[in-house]
Parts: C-alpha cells; structure tokens; sequence
C-alpha cells in the first residue's frame, strides 16, 4: 500500500528515466505514451504496420483506377458491338461517365469510394462490392488448400532433397522441381483431368464447383464446399471435395517449387550443422534429426508464404477459367476481356489486397514462430 | 580444368534449334485449315495430328515458338534495360557517388514494392486483356515490360551495392577514374552475372505468362499461331480424349523453359553466386 506514497513522490525522484511531461500535456496521451513504449518492439513494428494499412489500400485503389483507366480502351464498342456507329459510342460513353476528363472521373471514383462503393459492372449492372463478396470465398478455398498442398510438397522435396546424400536421389529430385517449374500451373490442371478424368476415371468431370447432378447448399460463403460443410451437408461437402482435388492439386504443385527451394537451403544448413553432427553422436534417431530439420526448415517456408500465397492468387486466375470455377479470378478475365472498368478496378484491389493480407500474416507468423525475431533491437 | 557444363550446351541447342525450327520450313502452313483432316491424332502425314479447325499441330507448335521467343525478348529486354538503369540510379552508381543509398533511392524502392505487390498475372491480364480478345503484341511488350521493371531493378540495386564497396572500384575511385569508367569497367562486370541470370529466367517466366495468356484468347491469339490457342481447345477437348492438343504445345514450352531455367542457373554460379 506503500505504492501511491511513491507516485506522488516519482516525479521529483531522478532515478526516473522517462522524462517527465510537460505540465500542460494531458494526464492521459501520456499514458498511452508510455504504455506504447513498454510494448516489446516487435508488436510496435506490427502496430506501426497495421496503421500504415490504410494508406496502402488507399495506394492500391490509385493505383488500380491509374492501370485500368489509363491503358486505352473502349468498354463502348465492346458493349454496343462490331456495328456500333460513332453517334452511339459517344452516347454510351457518356452515360459511361467515359467522357469526362481523367481527373474528374478519379475524383467520382474517390467520392463513390468513400462511401464504400466501387460502382456496378457496365455489362451486368452487378454491383462490384457483392460480386466480390459473393467470390472471394471460392477464391479463398483454392488458394488455401493451394497453400498447404504447396507447403507439405514443398518441404518433402527440400528436405528429402537435403537429406539424401547419394547424386542420383538429389538429382532426380531437383531435375522433378526444375521440371514442375517448367509447366505452367493450368496446364498441369487440365493433363490432370485428361488423366485421372478421362483415362482413369476416378474424378468426376472437373467443371465447377459442383457436379451437374448435386444441389447446390444455401449460399453462406458463396464457395460450395465450405456451404456444404456450414451446413452440414456431408454428401455435397464430399461431391464439392471431388471438384476441388485437380485445381488445388494444379496451383498447389506449381506452388511448391518456392517452398522446395527455400526449405532446401535452410535444411542442407541444419543438415551440415555442429548440432546435427551432436545429436547423431549422442545417439539420437535419424527420425528425430530429420523432424528437427522440418521444424527449423519450417522458417523460411512460412517468410516465403507471402510471396508464394500473391503467386497463388494471381495464378488462380487462369486455373479457374479451366475448371469454371466461378471465383474473382475468372471474373477478373472475363472483365479484362469486356474493359469493364468497375470490374477491374475491383478485381485489383481484390487480388492485391488479399496478397497484402497474406504479406502481413506472414511476418506475423513469425513474430511468433521465431524468437530471434522478438528480440531483434 | 573447366568442365563443360552439359545442361548449358543442351539449353542452348533447345532453344536456337525450335526458333530455327519455327522459321525454316514447315511441314504445313499454319495458318491453313485442312478441313478434310479434323481433330485426327499424330500419324503420317500430321505428326503432331490436327486441331479442331484442322490445322497441323506440328508446324502450329513450332511457328508459336518463333512467334512468341522474339516478342518474350524484347518485352524483357525493354523492361530489363529500364529495370538495371533504375537499379544503378537508385544504388547511385551513375551518380558516382560514395554513400551508397539515399532517402530518394528509399523512396523508389518503395515505388517498386507497390509495382510488386500486385500479383504478376493479374498484371498482364489486366495490361493486355482490357484491349479485347485478339494478338496484342504491345500490349504484351508493356506487360512484360512492366512486370520485370522492379526485378531488374532491385537485383541491380542490391547487386551493385555490394560491388560498390569492394576494394577494387575504391581503388579505382582512388586513382581518379572517371565516374563512367568506373561504372562501366568495374561496376558492370560485377553485376552482368546475375542480370544475365534473371534475363534467362525471366523470358523463361514471359514464355509461361505467354502460354496462359493464349489460352484466356489474348497476347498472340488466333490467327497467330499460338501454344495457348491449342492447350485451349485441348482443355474443351478433354472429355474425348484429345490428348495431342495438350502433351506437344506442352513439351515444347516446358522444354525451352527448362533450357532457359538452367541457363540462369548457369549465369548466377558462374559469377560465384548462391546456387538458388
């Protein structure tokens, strides 16, 4: 109880090593002063981050709405189609807004931005917030299972590749990984379903996200099999599961080659260590030794996550017009193709957003997974 | 002793020989349908069989390879040569300048983050799609150009900045070299290695970004011939087991990547380079 004896007395007291407020400043920004500087320093950096996220949204929407409006097209020729006359393109284009100075239409596009809207589709009046939102989900479930596949696959490759001594072994491997990033990822998806559709016959026809035959569940998410498995559906959630095995399987493999390079090199480090040459002479399991490879490999595979989870993205893009999956990726095609400005805009900062997020979790990650990083300054 | 390096003879026999291939003689024209030889597989006559307009898939593949390498190349190159001269600005090399960085080379990293943070295919698709389905060769130079600015740029930036301290250019500095010399004498030899390399790596990436694009009907599209246009109708095709429309275009950009692939492997340890 002696406690608030001594606060009254603190100021005065020298040993004090924050310096003193200024008598003016309110009792309570200083406190949120300090209570920041006791922070570790990592979650500052974090915090310091997360606050400079709304400036690089608002980056981003500049630089989507730069793109898209400054590459020429012509969504009005595109809408009126090859027998347009002159007179009608002008009338669209205005109606379109098109007609206005650059300046002016970045300055409706901000207004419209504000208040949370990115307008509609000029081709099917759809709103680009809820088509987005009705998208991202299907998205989402690619790119996550894309993401473990490529990281289970990857660090097999890198460490097995590490572990073996013997020339052959590790050629093999390194020529297989050498030989995955030759073959772009929607290609591997569709000789996927030439050969486990059509010769084998033990997937269903890869087209959408359901079979023709199922029903669809109750729209929640707007992905299939996450609906199914919110509902409970199992037998839909199994029939969706069957859809999705080729294209997370594509994007997943193509993946993985980042993975296998980055694990490799930490893997080969831990493998030469003084450590590992310690724990063999005391003795201890070559199980062991490899689960501790994997685990200290596991490092910079998760740094490289970010990096690897943007490719996804942008890779999804194609591999969803293969399999029809309906998710921003194919929309965001389909618009390239049509010069729907709405569309595109939103499909870019959909797409580098999400990438941003993936940036942000993963060095998040490894403020956590990594106490070096904690006690970094 | 030097070992010759057998991957990098095959590489550069891979690639010299299909764009010889794809401007010498082909067995058919490729742009001219064989209406009476519709979706037949390999045999004969067609070695590669036909597609669904009946074109030969053979002279197809090829002539897509001399249509799509030089355009790859000089995308590249545009955005490589913007790319190495932004890097060696921002490393203040051409400035000559003894601090390596400084809070403008800072603000142009920064530029080039946010050029990077969206993701490279939804880049190109944007650049090239937004004109409509159809060959886009502009288009497709832009994008290529667009995407390897920042690559080129910071593997310069970071590349120059560690010769830049090496004892040989402060000697040189030291004897009153010219600002350009010294760029040009010391400088450039220490990062032409790994820009190579990235130039290997990145046509290799510009032929698969070429590919996808084909197949979404834009970059170099029909009439062109185009690799994509095939794996296209060999997707729609699967169901009849139209293998030959997937397997050829395939192989043949698989291997010109791989060629490629292990050339900039080649190019970054030769230098003494991380084997990455």
């Amino acid at each position: 109880m002696s406690q608030t004896v001594d606060r009254t007395a603190l100021p005065a007291s020298p040993a004090q090593d924050v310096p003193d407020p200024a008598p003016e400043t309110p009792a309570r920004s200083s406190g949120v002063l300090r209570m920041w500087q006791r922070l570790p320093w990592g979650m500052r950096y974090f915090l310091g981050r997360l606050a400079l996220v709304p400036v690089t949204l608002f980056a981003l929407c500049t630089l989507a709405f730069g793109l898209v409006n400054l590459i020429p097209s012509n969504p009005a020729g595109v809408l009126l189609g090859d027998f347009a006359t002159p007179e009608e393109i002008a009338r669209v284009n205005a109606e379109l807004g098109l007609d206005q100075s650059l300046w002016t239409r970045y300055v409706e596009f901000l207004k419209a931005l504000a208040g949370g809207s990115l307008g509609e589709s000029y081709f099917t009046g759809e709103s680009v917030t809820v088509a987005l939102g009705a998208r991202v989900a299907s998205t989402l479930e690619l790119v996550v299972g894309a993401w473990i596949v490529a990281l289970v696959l990857g660090t097999t490759l890198g460490v097995a590749m590490a572990y073996w001594k013997s020339p052959v072994a590790r050629s093999s491997i390194s020529t297989g990984v050498a030989l995955i990033q030759a073959i772009p990822d929607f290609v591997l998806g569709i000789l996927g379903s030439l050969v486990f559709f059509y010769f084998l016959g033990v997937l269903p026809l890869p087209l959408g996200q359901l079979p023709m035959t199922a029903s669809s569940p109750p729209a929640i998410t707007g992905a299939a099999f996450l609906d199914a498995v919110l509902t409970g559906d199992w037998s839909t959630a199994g029939a969706a599961a069957q859809q999705m095995v080729l294209p997370i399987a594509a994007l997943g493999i193509s993946g993985s080659v980042v993975f296998a390079r980055v694990v490799y090199a930490a893997a080969a480090e831990v493998f030469a260590s003084s450590h590992t040459a310690f724990a063999r002479a005391r003795g201890i399991g070559e199980p062991t030794v490899v689960r501790l490879a994997v685990r200290a490999s596991l490092l910079p595979a998760v740094a490289a996550s970010g990096i690897v989870v943007g490719s996804l993205i942008g890779g999804s893009a194609v591999v969803e017009v293969v399999f029809n999956w309906q998710g921003l990726g194919q929309w965001g095609a389909e618009g390239a193709l049509e010069a729907d400005i709405p569309v595109l805009e939103g499909y870019i900062i959909a797409g580098a957003g999400l990438a941003l997020l993936a940036h942000i979790v993963a060095d998040m990650s490894m403020y956590w997974l990594d106490p070096r990083v904690r006690v970094k300054r | 002793m030097k070992r010759t390096d057998w991957s990098v003879v095959v590489a550069v026999v891979v690639v010299a020989g299909l764009l010889l291939a794809g401007f010498g003689p082909l067995p058919f024209d490729p742009r001219e349908p064989h209406l009476e030889a519709i979706l037949t597989g390999p045999g004969a006559t067609h070695w590669f069989g036909t597609d669904r307009s009946g074109l030969d898939v053979f002279s197809v593949t090829l002539a897509a390879t001399a249509e799509i390498l030089p355009i790859a190349l000089v995308g590249t190159l545009v955005g490589g040569v913007l790319g190495v001269v932004l890097g060696a600005l921002a490393a203040s090399v051409l400035s000559g300048r003894e601090s390596g960085s400084s809070g403008r080379s800072e603000w142009l990293l920064r530029v080039l983050d946010m050029m990077q943070s969206l993701p490279v295919a939804v880049l190109m698709i944007i650049v090239v799609g937004i004109g409509g389905r159809g060959t886009n060769v502009t288009g497709v130079i832009a994008a290529l150009a667009l995407v390897n600015i920042p690559l080129f740029a910071k593997v310069t930036y970071a590349q120059a900045l560690s010769v830049v301290h090496e004892p040989y250019v402060v000697a040189a500095r030291g004897y009153g070299a010219s600002r350009t010399r010294i760029a040009l004498r010391h400088i450039l030899p220490g990062v032409s290695g790994i820009i190579a390399s990235q130039f290997s790596l990145s046509i290799g990436n510009a032929i698969i970004a070429l590919a996808a694009l084909g197949f979404l009907g834009i970059g170099i599209a029909p009439p062109d011939p185009s690799w994509g246009e095939l794996i296209r109708q060999g997707s729609e095709e699967v169901a009849s087991g139209v293998w030959w429309l997937l397997v050829f275009p395939t192989a043949t950009i698989c291997a010109l990547v791989l060629a490629l692939n292990a050339l900039a492997r080649r190019l970054s340890t030769r230098k003494g380079l991380a084997h990455a």
